[in-house]
């Protein structure tokens, strides 16, 4: 414990430029975060919609993509991206990343981040939507069931 | 990449994949027992009538919940062997993660007592039900039920959560591990992984179907 409240153990946190370094890296952090959940967000209603679809192939196919991407540690997606993502894929992001964007994202293992982040929690965003659904319209039916007509769903048919 | 050589692929390295499988199972026993432990302790902190240990159960929860597990890991091994506790990494691992989880099974575990109706608490105390008869007959009973399924849920991100032992600087020789393993010594990425892929589905569906399966025998029927 006498480590922790030593002054001179922690005289690093201020010299240099380590305390800018590591709120840069907090930026960075910050910023895959965002990213990752707007495309999760918009990937995972697509999955959502796909996982209710009518078609019952569709539906299926749509399930076990969702119960797989869903079960797998996210360390594990990160990492397999990491290491089996086309060399290609990753020079191309390399080229194609705008000027703008931070420096840290000229890596190409920053999309394998992206992509790993984005199929874990689209998946988990979607198994919570479909549930919801369809909990929504278990409850709609009986109360369709209850008052015997057709009218008073709220969530569509 | 045939059915056929994913198979024998299987078949040349299944040591690696049995032992890494091995490591994980046990992981995840211990840490669900640390977890289990802790967050009924804390919940039973944080539903105690007296304020500061309502609070003390309130910092142990959002310190754990909030930081995330693999700088639990480092500190708790890193971080200790640098301060002079010379602890292994099997125990670091497991208390990082069986104490991360408390966290989650703590909040788990309170509101399922939560959700026992107040009215029903106040009705058998006034039928002269003692306190303890009121949480051993008429609370706990109903806490159990509902508490089931999140702590099914908690249980499978553990089971999540534990590759990221294998990652971290701990080098436990889990199911990602080996994988890893194997991938850098055959460079063959993608086979190498798939079957760790199956290895961590064959437990989470496993633990899927068991916490259905307590579910459906415990429903509360209305």
């Amino acid at each position: 414990m006498s480590y922790l409240f030593d002054p001179g153990n922690w005289e690093w946190l201020i010299t240099g430029n380590n305390a800018r370094f590591i709120l840069e890296g907090f930026l960075i952090n910050l910023e895959i975060a965002v990213i990752a959940m707007v495309f999760a967000l918009v990937v995972g209603l697509a999955l959502a919609l796909l996982r209710l679809s009518r078609n019952p192939v569709v539906s299926f196919v749509a399930g076990i993509w969702v119960d797989v991407f869903r079960n797998l540690p996210l360390i594990f997606l990160i990492l397999y991206m990491a290491l089996a993502l086309p060399i290609s894929w990753r020079d191309a992001w390399e080229e194609n990343v705008p000027g703008w964007a931070p420096e840290a994202y000229r890596s190409g293992f920053v999309f394998a981040a992206l992509v790993a982040l984005v199929l874990y929690n689209s998946a988990v965003i979607a198994e919570s939507c479909a549930r919801a659904s369809s909990r929504c319209r278990a409850a709609s039916r009986r109360r369709r069931a209850r008052s015997g007509s057709a009218t008073g769903s709220r969530c569509g048919t | 990449m045939t059915g056929f050589a994913l198979i024998s692929f299987l078949e040349e390295h299944f040591d690696a994949y049995a032992s890494g499988f091995w490591v994980t199972v046990r992981l995840v026993a211990v840490s669900f027992a640390i977890a289990m432990a802790v967050g009924t302790f804390m919940a039973a902190l944080r539903v105690a009538p007296v304020v500061w240990l309502q609070r003390l159960g309130a910092v142990y929860v959002e310190t754990f919940r909030n930081v995330p597990l693999l700088v639990l890991l480092f500190i708790s091994f890193a971080g200790l062997r640098r301060a002079g506790v010379d602890i292994n990494a099997w125990v670091a691992g497991t208390a990082s993660l069986g104490l991360y989880t408390g966290a989650y099974v703590a909040e788990a575990l309170r509101s399922g007592v939560f959700s026992v109706g107040k009215g029903q608490i106040e009705a058998s105390l006034s039928l002269g039900l003692t306190y303890r008869e009121t949480l051993r007959h008429v609370v706990l009973p109903q806490a159990f039920r509902t508490v089931i399924s999140p702590l099914g849920s908690l249980t499978i991100a553990m089971i999540k959560n534990s590759a990221i032992i294998g990652v971290s600087l701990l080098a436990l020789g889990d199911l990602l591990k080996q994988a890893r393993i194997v991938s850098s010594r055959t460079f063959q990425t993608d086979e190498a992984f798939f079957w760790a892929a199956v290895g961590y589905l064959l437990l989470t569906v496993a633990a899927t179907l068991l916490v259905r399966g307590l579910e459906r025998r415990f429903a509360i029927r209305r």
